[in-house]
C-alpha cells in the first residue's frame, strides 16, 4: 500500500512557516554577547522541524539546507561555537530564504538553487571553524523515513579536559528500542541512583497522530546525571541497549570550560560560550512560545459553524413567533424560548470570536522590520510593544500588516532623526517608536508613535498651497497634517522636500478605510508623531441600516451613510448632462436612483417624493433615493459568489430575523456608476 | 467589473454514474414533460418559499434563498429551458443541486412543477437526444430515456447556470447601464 503523502503537504507548510515564526522570533531575542541555551535550543528545534518534514516529503533542498543550519547550530548547542552578530544574521538570513523557498516549492514553482547554495556555503563555512575530528562516533545516523539527526561534533574529551562533576549522554534509540523489550523508563530509574538525573525528552520526530506506530520509539534524550559518578557505571546502563541505540557520554562540567577553538573564527568578536551547566527550567521541550492549548481548525470548518449557528438563531426566533400567549404550558414554553434565544445569541458570539486572532500575529514581525530598516538607515531604534493579546478578525490582521509596515517604515525613514542629530537635540540617540493596540468601543484602536522630529507644519502647507489644495488662510494643525494622506500631496518628489511620509500614505488610509477603519495624525514639532488606527473588530459583521425601494429591502453600511434627509424640491436640480443633483452643505451632491439601476419598482418618482440617504466613500458622496428608511441593526455579511456570482453594486447579502435575505448595496462600485453616468 | 474568464469544466463532477451500471434518478413535472436529475447531484428539496430579487440578473435567475446559512440563486426552470410560466401552486417546489466547478462547489436551486418519483436507469436505456428536441432547449438535455413508460429528459444541470451564460449577461446588462 502506498501512502499517498501530498495529503500532508498543506500541514507540513503550515508548521513550517510556524516554525520559521518561531525561529525568528527567537533569533531576535538572541544577542551577540547573552548567549540563550534555550533560545537556541528553540532555533535548533524548528530547524529540525522543518528538515525533518522536508526529508519526508522529499524536498531535497530544504532538507539538505535545513541540514547543514542544524550542524552549524548544533555546535551553538553544543557549545562548540559561540553566538555572534555574523551568525546571527546569517540566521535571520536563512529564515527568509528558506520562508521563500517554502513559498515557491508550494506554488510548485522551480527553487532558485543560487542563493540556497551560496547561504548554505556561508554556513558552512562558520559551522567548519570547528569542526572536530571525525571520532567514530560522530556519523550522523540515519532514522527511518529519511529525517536524517545531526551529531553533536564528535568526542568532547578530544577538546577539553576530563573534569568531574557529571556526565552528558545524549541518548538516541533507534525505532525498534520497544521491540527489543527496552525499557527506557528502567533505565533512566538506574540512572538516577547514580546521581541527580536531568532528563530532557526531544520529541522532534514525533510524527503525526495518524502515522504514529504505537510499537516504534520516536522519542530522543538528552540526560544529565549529576555527581561523582563513574563513567563505566554509566556506559553499563547503556551496555544492554548499545546495538538499539546511539549514545555519546561526554563529561558535563568540560562544556562549559572548553577552550575556544584556535582556527581563527570569520570576523566576530570573543564572546563567551554557552554555559550549559545552566539550570535547565524545563524537562519537557517547550514547542515554540506561548501558543499552548491550541488547535488548528480551518476556516472553512468555522465559517460552516458560523453559518449553521445564524440558522439556529432564525428558527429560534420563528419558535418564538409561533409561542404567543395563553395556556399555562405556552407561558412555560415561552420562558423556554427565551432562555434558548439568550443560549442562542451567545453561542453567535463564541462562533465569531473564533475567528478572532491576538493582533500579537502581525505585531509579532514588526521587530524584524524594524532592525532592519534602522540598521539600513544608519538610526538606532527601538521598538516597543503593547496590548498584542487583543483579538482581530483573521481577515483584518491579514490586511493591516502592509499599512504597519508602511507607517513604521515612514517614521523610521522620516520621523526618527540620526544618533548625531539626535545628541544634538538633546535626546537620547536611540529613537523610541511605541506600537500599542487596545480596546476602544467595540473597534480596536492601533496607535503607532516615535519620538523623532514631528511633522513640519509650514512645509505641508506651502505644498498644499502651491499644489492648489488649499486656499484658506485659517486651517488647523489638525486639517494641516491631515493633508499628508492627500494623493495629489503624496506623488512626486516631496518625500526629502518635505519631512517626508509621503509617499504612500494615501494608500495607507485607502487600505485602512476599505477595511471600514480610518486613520489619524497628530504631531509635535520635534517631538514626534502618532497615527491612531481605528478598526472595526471584524469584517463578517457590521452595523447596517435597512432602507426600503418599492417592496424590496437594501441595506446601507452605517459607516457609509453621512446624513438621511428629506429634500426639499427647491434643492434639487438637473445639471447639464449629468442628471439630478441635490444641493446638500453647499455642495453639489449627484442623485443615483437605484429603480433605474435595479429596475426596482420604487414608489418615489421625483427624490423630493421619498428620501434621500448621502453616502460617501473616497471623500465622494451621492445621494440614494429611497421610500422609506427602516431600523439599523448589525449584520453578518455573506457572500454571492460562493454560489453565484459578483452582481454589480452590490457587496452581499445578509440574512435578516424572519430568514429572508437582504442585499447590502457596494457604496463604492455604487459611486464609480454614478460617476461614469455623470460622464456618458 | 468583473468578468469570468474560467471555462466550466463539465468532467469534474462529483458523482457520476459508474459506466455500466444503472443509477438513481431523480424525476419531475415540468409542463406536462417528465425530467430527471442524478439523484446525487440533488441536496435537498423544498417548497417554493419566497426569493430576493437579485438586480440586473437574467430573467430565469428568479432571485436569491437562504440555505442554511448561505445564499443560493434560485432558477425559474421553465423560463430557462424557455417554457410558458405558470403560476406557482403548492406543489410547486424548488429542488437544490450541486454542481462541481472551476472555483469550487457551488449550489442552486431550480423550481420545478412537481417532483414525481426516484427511478432507476441503465446507461442502456439512456439515448441520445434527436436534434430537434420537443420544444425543449436541446442544449440543456444530455439524453432520453424510456423508464416505466414515461419518457424521460435527463437534465444538464452544468449547462443551467454556466460561467459562458453569467458572463455574457454581465456585459449585456453593463451595455445597457452605459447607453
Amino acid at each position: 500500500m502506498s501512502l499517498d503523502l501530498t495529503q500532508f503537504h498543506v500541514t507540513f507548510f503550515e508548521e513550517s512557516f510556524e516554525a520559521l515564526d518561531g525561529m525568528e522570533f527567537a533569533l531576535l531575542r538572541l544577542s551577540a554577547g547573552e548567549p540563550d541555551a534555550e533560545l537556541i535550543h528553540t532555533i535548533f528545534r524548528a530547524a529540525h522541524c522543518i528538515k525533518g518534514g522536508a526529508a519526508i516529503f522529499g524536498f531535497a533542498e530544504i532538507a539538505s539546507f535545513t541540514h547543514t543550519l542544524e550542524t552549524y547550530l548544533d555546535a551553538l548547542r553544543g557549545g562548540y561555537l559561540i553566538v555572534n552578530q555574523l551568525g546571527i544574521d546569517l540566521l535571520l538570513k536563512s529564515v527568509d530564504l528558506l520562508r521563500s523557498t517554502l513559498t515557491s516549492v508550494r506554488q510548485g514553482n522551480t527553487v532558485d538553487q543560487h542563493p540556497v547554495a551560496a547561504l548554505q556555503s556561508d554556513l558552512e563555512r562558520l559551522s567548519q571553524v570547528v569542526d572536530p575530528p571525525d571520532s567514530g562516533v560522530g556519523e550522523p545516523v540515519h532514522y527511518g523515513a529519511g529525517a536524517v539527526v545531526a551529531r553533536p561534533g564528535g568526542d568532547v574529551a578530544r577538546h577539553a579536559k576530563l573534569l568531574p562533576g557529571g556526565w552528558h549522554i545524549d541518548f538516541k534509540p533507534h525505532r525498534t528500542l520497544l521491540q527489543q523489550g527496552n525499557e527506557p523508563l528502567c533505565m533512566f530509574g538506574e540512572l538516577q541512583r547514580l546521581g541527580a538525573l536531568q532528563p530532557r525528552v526531544d520529541i522532534g520526530n514525533l510524527p503525526l497522530l495518524n502515522l504514529m506506530n504505537p510499537e516504534l520509539c520516536y522519542l530522543a534524550w538528552d540526560l544529565r546525571v549529576h555527581g561523582e559518578v563513574v563513567r563505566a557505571d554509566v556506559e553499563e546502563i547503556f551496555e544492554w541497549v548499545a546495538d538499539d541505540c546511539e549514545v555519546l557520554i561526554r563529561a558535563l562540567a568540560s562544556v562549559a570550560e572548553l577552550p575556544l577553538p584556535n582556527q581563527p573564527v570569520p570576523a566576530l568578536c570573543p564572546e563567551r560560550a554557552i554555559d550549559l551547566t545552566a539550570p535547565q527550567q524545563t524537562n519537557i521541550t517547550q514547542i515554540w512560545y506561548g501558543e499552548s492549548g491550541s488547535i488548528r481548525v480551518s476556516i472553512e470548518k468555522i465559517d460552516e459553524l458560523i453559518n449553521r449557528v445564524g440558522e439556529l438563531v432564525i428558527t429560534q426566533s420563528m419558535l418564538h413567533e409561533l409561542g404567543g400567549s395563553g395556556t399555562p404550558e405556552v407561558s412555560r414554553l415561552q420562558i423556554g424560548l427565551e432562555r434558548l434565544e439568550r443560549n442562542t445569541r451567545e453561542l453567535q458570539e463564541s462562533v465569531m470570536r473564533m475567528r478572532m486572532l491576538p493582533v500579537n500575529t502581525v505585531f509579532s514581525r514588526l521587530p524584524r522590520v524594524v532592525r532592519d530598516l534602522g540598521r539600513k538607515m544608519d538610526k538606532q531604534v527601538e521598538l516597543t510593544l503593547s496590548g498584542g493579546q487583543t483579538e482581530l478578525d483573521k481577515n483584518v490582521l491579514e490586511k493591516i500588516g502592509d499599512p504597519l509596515v508602511h507607517l513604521l517604515r515612514n517614521a523610521i525613514d522620516h520621523g526618527i532623526e540620526k544618533p548625531s542629530m539626535r545628541r544634538q537635540l538633546g535626546k537620547l540617540e536611540t529613537g523610541h517608536l511605541r506600537l500599542a493596540a487596545a480596546y476602544k468601543g467595540g473597534r480596536i484602536n492601533i496607535r503607532l508613535s516615535d519620538d523623532g522630529a514631528g511633522l513640519d507644519r509650514e512645509k505641508i502647507l506651502a505644498r498644499a498651497r502651491s499644489d492648489g489644495l488649499v486656499q484658506n488662510e485659517e486651517i488647523s494643525d489638525a486639517a494641516i497634517y491631515d493633508l499628508i494622506f492627500h494623493p495629489g500631496l503624496s506623488t512626486a518628489e516631496q518625500t526629502t522636500e518635505l519631512s517626508g511620509r509621503g509617499v504612500g500614505m494615501d494608500v495607507v488610509r485607502k487600505n485602512i478605510r476599505a477595511l471600514g477603519g480610518s486613520v489619524e495624525v497628530s504631531s509635535e514639532r520635534g517631538r514626534g508623531t502618532t497615527f491612531s488606527i481605528v478598526l472595526p473588530l471584524t469584517l463578517a459583521i457590521m452595523d447596517g441600516q435597512s432602507v426600503v425601494l418599492g417592496d424590496e429591502n437594501y441595506i446601507i453600511p452605517l459607516v457609509s451613510i453621512v446624513e438621511s434627509l428629506q429634500p426639499r424640491a427647491g434643492l434639487v436640480g438637473h445639471g447639464s448632462n449629468c442628471g439630478e443633483l441635490l444641493l446638500f452643505r453647499d455642495e453639489y451632491v449627484p442623485i443615483l436612483r437605484l429603480d433605474e439601476l435595479f429596475g426596482t419598482r420604487i414608489q418615489s418618482r421625483s427624490p423630493s417624493d421619498g428620501l434621500i440617504v448621502i453616502v460617501e466613500s473616497d471623500e465622494r458622496r451621492i445621494g440614494i433615493v429611497v421610500d422609506d428608511l427602516l431600523g439599523q441593526q448589525q449584520i453578518v455579511l455573506k457572500s454571492l459568489e460562493e454560489n453565484y456570482r459578483k452582481v454589480k453594486g452590490i457587496s452581499g447579502a445578509t440574512i435578516l430575523g424572519g430568514g429572508s435575505v437582504a442585499l447590502i448595496l457596494d457604496v463604492p462600485e455604487l459611486m464609480r456608476i454614478a460617476q461614469e453616468r455623470g460622464a456618458a | 467589473m468583473q468578468t469570468h474568464t474560467e471555462e466550466r469544466t463539465t468532467t469534474a463532477e462529483p458523482a457520476t454514474a459508474t459506466p455500466g451500471k444503472s443509477s438513481q434518478y431523480l424525476t419531475f413535472v415540468l409542463a406536462d414533460e417528465h425530467y430527471a436529475v442524478e439523484i446525487l447531484r440533488v441536496r435537498e428539496i423544498r417548497g417554493w418559499s419566497p426569493v430576493t430579487r437579485l438586480p440586473q440578473s437574467p430573467a430565469f435567475l428568479l432571485g436569491v434563498l437562504n440555505l442554511r446559512g448561505s445564499i443560493v440563486p434560485i432558477i425559474d426552470l421553465r423560463v430557462r429551458l424557455s417554457l410558458e410560466s405558470v403560476a406557482y401552486t403548492s406543489v410547486t417546489v424548488t429542488i437544490v443541486l450541486a454542481v462541481e466547478s472551476s472555483r469550487g462547489k457551488r449550489n442552486f436551486g431550480i423550481v420545478v412543477d412537481g417532483v414525481s418519483d426516484v427511478l432507476e436507469v441503465s446507461p442502456s436505456d439512456i439515448q441520445v437526444p434527436p436534434e430537434i428536441g420537443k420544444g425543449v432547449n436541446p442544449e440543456f438535455i444530455t439524453g432520453l430515456a424510456a423508464v416505466a413508460d414515461k419518457m424521460l429528459m435527463l437534465l444538464d444541470i452544468d449547462q443551467l447556470l454556466n460561467e459562458k451564460e453569467l458572463s455574457a449577461v454581465v456585459e449585456r446588462s453593463e451595455a445597457a447601464v452605459g447607453s
